[in-house]
């Protein structure tokens, strides 16, 4: 298992050149699973992991969520670029308008729940919806502009849904996020997964890779694995390269294991009461 | 081969003549229509030697890892990890907030609570919004005329920028050196000009509240530099302007400039701590 570390300007030619990628044998699947298993369940509720509660743990999904601009710049982001790499904008600013827009519209019209973004949006003081143009307009702008979209034969998936993963035995709910999906030309259906990561590249981006590798893999129908992850912090103007193999995934597995198993002893040694 | 002018040019505006649209704007691009060719290894050249020379200064010491930023670097210095809440750096806080806000959807008619309402619906701030709280009536009112007075200067003189020209704002860069033992890290108020990978062609803006001073002239370098190693490109111009004065300090960003900026940085790497500077 190595990871290598390239430059933004290497990004797309990475993204683009071909690989091998793995399928889950049932047996293979069965044995990832029985990792997770042990882990420990305590009760029915579905402990999330993802990218966010690996790096700033378990404990920080207790804090009621509440939309602000920089937590909307992704969604909001990769909506505006879809938009631009489609030729529908002519630039980020314009293409995160025209987003934040509709999704305004959406909410005023009932189309939304209660706590969405496009509720908060429509809610949101004027400045604030400026600020959220403006987080996504250069999140957009930074992700538009670091790959080369006309390289592409195929224009790539961006921002799709989350993979997920429910798995009962384990108590845990695996959620798998890529910012970009390049697909292989390959009738298997190899990926290439670009995700966004914040700050500089650290030893821990093994783990948060390793993790969406995993889950993308048990979600997938087939067991088709991607071919490589690739972990690009804009910040740093560096990435991490993870190509993907059986080895990934067991570590991965092993990753989660043992942070959820700590994490879980951890809650199980707080004394209920504290005597007087 | 690097085809940037080796001839460092900076343009200072006479303070009591402040630009104001499209003479400031003007003023923000240069004269040159043509945008300078960069070799493809540059950047990882100026990255390599910094991080080399990193360690060299470093040696075998198992030290904490040292942050450096544009505030400190210019003075001095590195980053110390406390930090230290003050009347201007809130002022920063807002006057920037202004400004970021008035790029994407012009001036505003309250400024100020627009940027409180947008500072209040960031947690990592709530630091500095407790802060404000605890200054007495006279200081806050101080503190708020000064806000207004920077922001009416924006409103007045800066020009509306062409979002085909992709201005981002708050972009935020970390370059970690020689293995993580050095950091430099900063934040660019404004960003205008289309990332090109073989030309310089991107505008930096600082926004400060001060006065200019040769401090913020390094201030800018600094940033140059964090940029040209993230990037792998050097930025076309970097510019520093005043809210209270008006002034700009515009200048081309050419391997001297770079060169001096990677000197400075090197020296801030053994040198004390301090905290930063807004």
């Amino acid at each position: 298992m190595t990871t290598t570390r390239i430059h933004t300007a290497q990004l797309t030619a990475t993204l683009l050149a071909e690989r091998t990628s793995i399928t889950l044998s049932a047996g293979d699947r069965q044995g990832l699973l029985g990792v997770l298993a042990q882990t420990g369940a305590t009760g029915p509720d579905l402990l999330r992991v993802d990218g966010f509660t690996l790096s700033a743990g378990f404990d920080a999904t207790t804090t009621p969520f509440s939309w602000n601009p920089r937590l909307a710049k992704r969604t909001l982001g990769l909506a505006a670029l879809r938009t631009l790499v489609h030729g529908a904008a002519k630039n980020p600013i314009e293409a995160c308008e025209a987003v934040v827009a509709e999704a305004i519209t959406r909410a005023t019209s009932g189309a939304e729940r209660s706590g969405s973004l496009g509720s908060w949006l429509a809610s949101a003081p004027k400045p604030i919806r400026t600020m959220a143009v403006a987080s996504a307009s250069s999140y957009a702008t930074e992700l538009w502009s670091a790959l080369e979209w006309s390289a592409m034969a195929e224009l790539p998936t961006i921002g799709g849904s989350d993979d997920t993963v429910v798995h009962r035995p384990s108590g845990l709910l695996l959620k798998g996020r890529a910012e970009v999906i390049v697909h292989g030309s390959d009738e298997r259906g190899s990926s290439a997964r670009l995700l966004v990561l914040g700050g500089t590249p650290r030893p821990e981006d093994l783990l948060t890779l390793g993790a969406a590798a995993l889950t993308a893999t048990l979600a997938d129908r087939d067991g088709q694995a991607p071919s490589v992850m690739v972990g690009w912090h804009p910040a740093a103007g560096q990435a991490v390269v993870l190509p993907v193999d059986h080895i990934v995934l067991r570590r991965a597995a092993a990753g989660i294991r043992q942070r959820v198993t700590t994490w879980r002893s951890s809650l199980a040694e707080v004394p209920a009461t504290v005597a007087a | 081969m690097v085809l940037l002018d080796p001839t460092p040019t900076t343009e200072t505006c006479a303070p009591w003549q402040p630009l104001a649209g499209a003479a400031l704007l003007d003023a923000l691009r240069g004269g040159r229509s043509s945008r300078p060719s960069v070799e493809g290894a540059f950047a990882l050249r100026v990255r390599g030697e910094l991080s080399d020379r990193c360690g060299e200064l470093l040696g075998t010491s198992d030290a904490a890892p040292v942050t450096l930023d544009r505030g400190t670097v210019a003075r001095g210095y590195h980053l110390s990890e406390r930090s230290e809440l003050s009347v201007e750096l809130i002022r920063h806080v807002f006057t920037s907030t202004i400004f970021q806000l008035q790029v994407h959807a012009g001036p505003s008619a309250d400024p100020v609570e627009d940027a409180k309402a947008v500072l209040e619906a960031d947690p990592s701030r709530r630091p500095l919004l407790e802060y404000l709280r605890t200054l007495a009536p006279a200081a806050r009112r101080d503190l708020r005329d000064a806000i207004s007075s920077d922001a009416r200067h924006l409103a007045e003189r800066w020009p509306s920028l062409n979002p085909m020209w992709l201005p981002r704002t708050g972009v935020s860069m970390a370059v970690d050196l020689d293995g993580g033992r050095v950091r430099l890290r900063g934040t660019c108020d404004l960003m205008v000009g289309i990332p090109n990978r073989s030309s310089a062609s991107v505008c930096m803006v600082s926004i400060k509240t001060a006065p200019l001073s040769p401090f913020h002239r390094d201030e800018a370098r600094f940033l140059a530099l964090v940029e040209t190693a993230r990037s792998g490109v050097p930025p076309f111009r970097v510019a520093t302007y005043s809210t209270t004065t008006g002034e700009l300090h515009a200048e081309y960003v050419t391997e001297a400039l770079l060169k001096a900026a990677m000197e400075q940085t090197l020296a801030a790497v053994t040198a004390p701590a301090g905290v930063p500077t807004p």
